[in-house]
């Protein structure tokens, strides 16, 4: 599966990438949300984790962007947050959010996350 | 001795105390400012300030944009405004009676519909022509208000007005703002348990010369022309030295229009911004400290010495002297506007030394110094003082004027240390050797023009209306 | 005269001095970012060695196995401080085994001995906050009394980071500190406190009791926060007694904690109240009625429309809306609805309810 990591901070970002692709995934790499977004439209992922604040552009926007842009391709997203208050999960999930993993995260219980999505393109 | 030598004597006197105990106090507020810098940095590395943007207790805020024929940007920066995560956040923009078609992408960007929206006129403002909101959930927090051109003072009460959050957040709508820049404007007021913290400011810096990509700063650059890197300078000297020994005294005067944090129920209170004047960013702060001074309530203005937000300087002599004229009408109008608080030891520390430093030290330095230089020059002439004292003096607080620039390029790269490359540093070390030369005369020669026209007409702001308010704030110290 | 010629010279040689100054920094610090990535290279691998152990599910037994070259940087404190940072940037985000073999590295590495040495004899109150802070980042329990006396320390950023510590490290039993504190809470460490609470299961802990009657009025503010946040119901009546309190904001955070925990009766309390309070809680009364309060309080609260603040009129008129939206035509019969503030504002909540 093709996943794009937006995420700013860099051992994190390191984390997830060395998880995925020994998951055996392609795994793109975005540090800002300017940049994820530009990444989505060049190599359109099967499947995005992103970070809620990061320069530039949100998380939640992100998401936003991706409902209105690829309305008809389903691109599931993972939010991955340090916030995990009620009110920002449940404006994620409103806007479209597919899971929402709070920081700090399991990079085994993410391993499993990702797998179920796969699964469901599978399908 | 003739009654000629005695006037000289007298004068020069006068001068040379002047010149003296000014050199003083910037050297109190240079060293007086380090601790405080240095203070906050070694807390800052102890914040996250991410816990602030999601909590459900952080404290609500308002950001206040007045817009004015601003349509070639517009929907780009509100875009940046609206991507600033902050969970009890709203954000007006106030169109101020623009010509051009702002409102109209306005509405077509972010799909707003006009809604009856009650407008509690606490403070007298022009007519507001309607309160737009958007449809889509995603921009739930803008709010854009149409109303009748009156001044960036009356639009920013228009939006007091309409801002149902406890603090306000009043900012240039081209300006750039640092991730976080909201988050630390907002922390001081959680801060203090004795004082009410009625206002807080940040750094301003001069983005001249910076990458800037969607309405985001992406590279940090040095301007490569003359003045915005004298501005540079002059802003580095102004807020990371006086903004923060002011603030450490808790005598500070001003908070930059272009990005500063406001307790909304005081500013309601004093009766909002002020359309008489042109320095009505520094005039609010003042009312607002006199207001509570005169409740006898404890509080406090704070300032940050982070570089919240970036804004383009102008780069040409005639812009900037007519920037220059009005910051100087805007202070002398403030200072006669209060004049009751002069040593007036009824207003502590505000009275007795932040407005008689304004006073002595901002007003009436360029007009000593114009002054000064021109008698000096006749004595001279006609030989009643020598050469070698006139060039001495100036030679002395010149020289003096480079060693307080280098200082604050010193603590700049301690500090903050925005412009990485050497070269940068150099070429403002060069800047701060040109500037006594071939700036300094121009700022005096602004602020005496700024003296002639407000006493030839009092007042020249129906002349502001027109001329909107696309220049950056006050970075005098 | 001679005078200002020397002084000319004096600042002028001062100017120098702090130019030479700067570009010796500047030489030094551009030297130290090179070694800097190097290190940090090294140190981002230890620790991605740690997190992707060969065991996933399980922490070893045997120590990271750690190269001479490592061994030998490890002598250096600049290395072991840029390490220590990245260990606990890493800790920070991860959980689970991987953070569990993170924590092995720290010990392994005798870095919480360091971190105690500088907390025992360092002077400087950021030192020993850092370090207060990187024991409980990584869960390193053994130093809780060291802590504890902490968090009543007189310098603001220690005794901030010690009680997070505690309740990092103890939960909700560390918040047995409240009990002692002379120094005021600020609203700041607050959030910070429940924030690191808000990552632990809730639980059924004691002590707001006694806390909401502390000499502390910053410790009763934070106690009627802590009851509203966990729903504690028992606690209505202390609660309750709060209402009266003389400090308006203790007052203030008393009615925003019985929204959260009311029953039949506190519609009825707050209502009472609200002659009593400043304008600032009248609002916040009003605000609150909008979730508690029933169609028998709409006509008390239409008579609190008689009074001068339109903001406060809003706020009423909102909540006479939400309680039951039939009764906007009960407010449009009223004599003053046709004419300005009401009817303007009677308008504005009918598009809010659509």
């Amino acid at each position: 599966m093709k996943i794009l990591i937006a995420e700013d901070e860099e051992i994190t970002l390191k984390t997830l990438e060395l998880r995925l692709k020994r998951d055996g995934h392609e795994v793109i790499l975005a540090r800002d949300g300017r940049e994820a977004l530009s990444k989505i439209e060049e190599h359109s992922p099967d499947l995005v984790i992103s970070d809620i604040m990061m320069p530039y552009v949100s998380g939640l926007e992100i998401i936003a962007a991706i409902k209105e842009n690829y309305p008809d391709r389903k691109i599931p997203i993972i939010i991955l947050s340090g916030m995990g208050q009620e009110d920002t999960v449940l404006e994620a999930f409103q806007l479209g959010a597919d899971d929402f993993i709070t920081k700090p995260f399991s990079p085994n219980e993410l391993t499993v996350r990702v797998r179920r999505f796969d699964m469901m393109k599978a399908k | 001795m003739s009654w000629q030598s005695i006037v000289v004597d007298t004068f020069t006197n006068i001068i040379l105390v002047y010149s003296l105990v000014l050199l003083s106090l910037y050297i109190f507020i240079g060293l007086y400012s380090i601790g405080e810098v240095r203070k906050h940095l070694l807390k800052n590395s102890f914040t996250d300030y991410r816990a602030l943007a999601s909590s459900s207790l952080a404290p609500s805020i308002s950001i206040l944009a007045p817009a004015y024929n601003e349509g070639a940007n517009i929907i780009e920066n509100v875009r940046s405004l609206l991507s600033i995560y902050y969970n009890n956040l709203e954000v007006i923009i106030i169109n101020d009676g623009s010509k051009d078609d702002s409102l109209e992408k306005l509405i077509k960007a972010y799909s707003l519909c006009k809604t009856d929206h009650f407008v509690n006129q606490q403070i007298q403002t022009k007519a507001v022509r309607g309160v737009y909101k958007s449809s889509k959930k995603i921009y739930r927090k803008l709010i854009v208000v149409d109303k009748e051109n009156g001044g960036k003072a009356d639009a920013l009460n228009v939006g007091i007005n309409i801002s149902q959050k406890d603090y306000i957040v009043c900012i240039d709508v081209d300006c750039i703002l640092e991730q976080d820049a909201l988050l630390k404007l907002a922390k001081p007021f959680l801060e203090s348990t004795k004082h009410r913290i009625i206002a807080t400011g940040g750094v301003i810096r001069i983005a001249n010369g910076c990458k800037i990509e969607d309405g985001r700063l992406v590279q940090i650059n040095l301007p490569n022309e003359f003045l915005p890197r004298v501005q540079t300078l002059e802003y580095i000297r102004a807020f990371l030295l006086g903004r923060m020994a002011w603030s450490r005294l808790n005598g500070l005067l001003l908070i930059s229009g272009a990005f500063g944090a406001f307790d909304r129920d005081i500013v309601v209170k004093c009766g909002g911004y002020n359309h008489n004047t042109v320095g009505e960013d520094m005039e609010l702060v003042v009312r607002m400290r006199r207001y509570m001074e005169e409740l006898k309530l404890p509080y406090k203005v704070r300032f940050i010495p982070d570089p919240l937000c970036w804004t383009e300087a102008p780069a040409t002599f005639k812009i900037l002297g007519r920037q220059r004229n009005r910051w100087t009408r805007g202070t002398i109008e403030t200072l006669q506007m209060h004049k009751v608080m002069f040593f007036n030891p009824k207003y502590g520390l505000l009275g007795m030394l932040s407005y008689p430093y304004w006073f002595f030290f901002e007003f009436l330095a360029p007009i000593i110094e114009f002054v000064g230089m021109i008698c000096f020059l006749l004595f001279a002439l006609s030989g009643l003082t020598n050469w070698r004292f006139f060039f001495g003096l100036l030679a002395m607080v010149f020289s003096f004027g480079i060693m307080y620039s280098v200082f604050a390029i010193l603590m700049e790269v301690l500090t903050y240390n925005q412009y990485k490359r050497k070269k940068d540093i150099l070429r403002l070390v060069l800047t701060a050797l040109l500037e006594p030369f071939l700036f300094h005369p121009f700022g005096v020669w602004s602020a005496i023009k700024g003296n002639i026209d407000l006493l030839r007409k009092k007042n020249s702001w129906g002349e502001m209306t027109r001329q909107g308010f696309t220049t950056p704030k006050s970075a005098k110290n | 005269m001679i005078y200002f010629e020397v002084v000319t010279l004096i600042f002028l040689g001062i100017a120098f001095l702090m130019i030479c100054f700067i570009m010796i920094n500047l030489t030094i610090r551009k030297n130290r970012r090179k070694k800097y990535a190097k290190s940090k290279l090294m140190a981002d691998l230890l620790i991605r060695n740690a997190i992707f152990s060969e065991h996933d599910d399980a922490v070893t037994d045997e120590p990271f196995p750690i190269t001479g070259r490592t061994q030998k940087m490890l002598s250096n404190p600049h290395f072991k401080r840029l390490l220590t940072k990245e260990l606990l940037a890493a800790k920070n985000n991860i959980s689970g085994v991987s953070a569990l073999n993170l924590k092995k590295l720290y010990i392994q590495l005798n870095l919480d001995k360091d971190a105690e040495e500088r907390l025992r004899n360092c002077k400087k109150w950021h030192i020993k906050a850092k370090a207060i802070q990187e024991l409980g980042v990584m869960e390193q329990k053994e130093y809780l009394n060291k802590i504890y006396r902490c968090t009543n320390n007189k310098n603001e950023l220690v005794r901030m980071e010690a009680q997070t510590t505690i309740v990092k490290l103890y939960g909700f039993e560390g918040l047995r500190f409240l009990d002692i504190i002379s120094y005021q809470l600020t609203e700041w460490q607050q959030i910070k406190l429940l924030k690191e609470l808000s990552q632990l299961p809730p639980e059924n802990f004691s002590g707001i009791e006694k806390w909401l009657k502390s000499k502390n009025n910053s410790v009763i503010v934070f106690a009627l926060k802590l009851a509203r946040n966990y729903h504690r119901f028992e606690l209505y009546e202390q609660v309750v007694e709060c209402l009266t309190h003389e400090m308006e904001n203790i007052r203030l955070e008393t009615i925003y904690t019985l929204e959260k925990i009311y029953n039949a009766d506190t519609a009825n309390i707050l209502l009472e109240r609200y002659e009593h309070e400043t304008l600032k809680n009248q609002k916040t009364i009003v605000n609150v009625l909008q979730n508690i309060a029933s169609d028998e309080n709409i006509p008390t609260l239409i008579n609190f429309l008689e009074q001068g603040d339109n903001d406060l009129k809003r706020m009423i008129v909102r909540t006479v809306a939400n309680i039951n939206p039939a009764s906007i035509f009960q407010l449009k019969e009223l004599p003053e609805a046709n004419s300005h503030p009401l009817s303007q504002i009677i308008k504005q909540i009918e598009g809010e309810l659509i």
